[in-house]
């Protein structure tokens, strides 16, 4: 018996139609990801907004939404609507853990943490400066009221750019396919390695 | 298809981790050495596969492959699917490492089925029984997967009628499109390389 009989293949061509039929469905897969759920959650006055989508851009639509405190009591219970959109009253000045879940095993949770929460309460319901030396002072300036709505109006696009860039990456890319099929190749040579030393012993 | 992190309890995760290793270190032995490059061909299939989607609908769904990897693997089916699975979680992050061994015997398990059913109509020398074999491989496959998806669900208090229903229905398109696929490859290998519709686990290593 010729030990090294595995190594070769007698027929490499055997595996080229196969090869070609890969490089064919690599050509014509649309690269978004399959059903991996994204969540993103951000406070904006003392409303708690929520979108979910799934990997390829399309809307987690009508899918129950839950909200856990810290301790792991359900808050909020809702639906997403069509867009995947909910949003609901914050209950409590804390960590909130948001939990969206889609139909067969489909979920994904979002921690939205105590500090972005009250940085953004706190600029909400901060009063207006009033103390009396500063009443002069007080009637030039803009309120903080006003500061914040100009703020949410020049910062709107960027927020949206951010999202719009968190979907981007969620997207398959190219890079981590070749990766993964480098990956299966390494592990196959590993293991014919591994055969072939135990065969030599 | 992919079941995610935090959905099942743990039993069940602990009894899918088992059934996937056992099922694994059976593919592992049942594999011969110079089968070992058709493992990682089938194996790099099913983990692209997943990212190749079909519209349907509104919605669209993504291919799984068990079918015909069962087809052609019998047991290595077990590595094949674990490997390709596990790329999927880490690097796609399609279902979760916790539940790796849930969906490897989801998925896996009806490939084997498939290949104890279908493979013997795969050696005749008629044309339309070695299509058969295929489309029901194709089929078949992924109907016991929506089954067993069903199934593992159960045990998180959603009604197993309920949930397989859903699953079912849910993939009864990609239950078509692949059997029709398996049909054409099988068709297609049969011409072309009929040898390798010989599984990896009854051949002989050849000693030239």
């Amino acid at each position: 018996m010729n030990h090294k009989s595995w190594v070769r293949y007698r027929h490499p061509a055997r595996w080229t139609g196969i090869f070609w039929l890969f490089v064919l469905m690599l050509t014509f897969s649309n690269p978004s990801w399959a059903h991996k759920l994204s969540i993103f959650a951000y406070v904006e006055g003392d409303r708690v907004y929520i979108e979910s989508y799934f990997a390829n851009g399309d809307p987690c639509a009508n899918s129950p939404v839950r909200v856990y405190d810290r301790s792991g009591a359900i808050l909020v219970e809702g639906q997403t609507d069509g867009e995947g959109m909910f949003n609901f009253q914050l209950p409590e000045r804390d960590d909130l853990r948001i939990v969206v879940e889609a139909s067969m095993g489909h979920r994904n949770e979002y921690l939205l943490s105590k500090q972005e929460i009250v940085g953004e309460m706190g600029s909400a319901s901060s009063p207006p400066i009033t103390s009396p030396e500063d009443a002069q002072e007080t009637t030039r300036l803009p309120a903080a009221r006003d500061i914040e709505q100009i703020l949410d109006r020049k910062l709107a696009p960027l927020i949206a750019n951010v999202h719009e860039m968190q979907r981007a990456q969620d997207r398959a890319k190219l890079r981590d396919i070749i990766g993964g099929i480098g990956y299966i190749v390494g592990l196959m040579g590993l293991v014919m390695y591994l055969r072939a030393r135990k065969r030599d012993d | 298809m992919h079941i995610s992190e935090g959905v099942l309890s743990p039993p069940v995760l602990i009894a899918g981790g088992v059934l996937a290793v056992a099922g694994v270190t059976a593919g592992l032995k049942q594999t011969e050495t110079d089968q070992i490059p058709k493992v990682a061909v089938l194996s790099s299939a099913f983990f692209v596969a997943s990212l190749i989607h079909v519209p349907v609908g509104p919605t669209s769904m993504h291919l799984v492959l068990n079918g015909i990897t069962g087809l052609l693997l019998g047991w290595a089916a077990f590595p094949a699917i674990f490997v390709g699975l596990a790329l999927q979680a880490i690097l796609f992050q399609f279902g979760g490492l916790t539940t790796l061994g849930v969906n490897t015997f989801n998925m896996a398990f009806p490939a084997v089925l498939c290949f104890y059913l279908f493979s013997p109509l795969l050696r005749r020398e008629n044309r339309s029984w070695n299509v058969t074999a295929g489309v029901a491989s194709g089929v078949l496959a992924i109907l016991m997967s929506a089954l067993l998806i069903g199934l593992s669900l159960v045990f998180t208090g959603q009604s197993f009628l309920r949930v397989a229903q859903i699953a079912v229905v849910a993939h009864t398109p990609i239950m078509v499109v692949e059997g029709i696929l398996t049909g054409f490859c099988v068709l297609f290998l049969k011409k072309v390389k009929p040898e390798l519709l010989v599984p990896s686990s009854s051949r002989r290593r050849d000693t030239s």
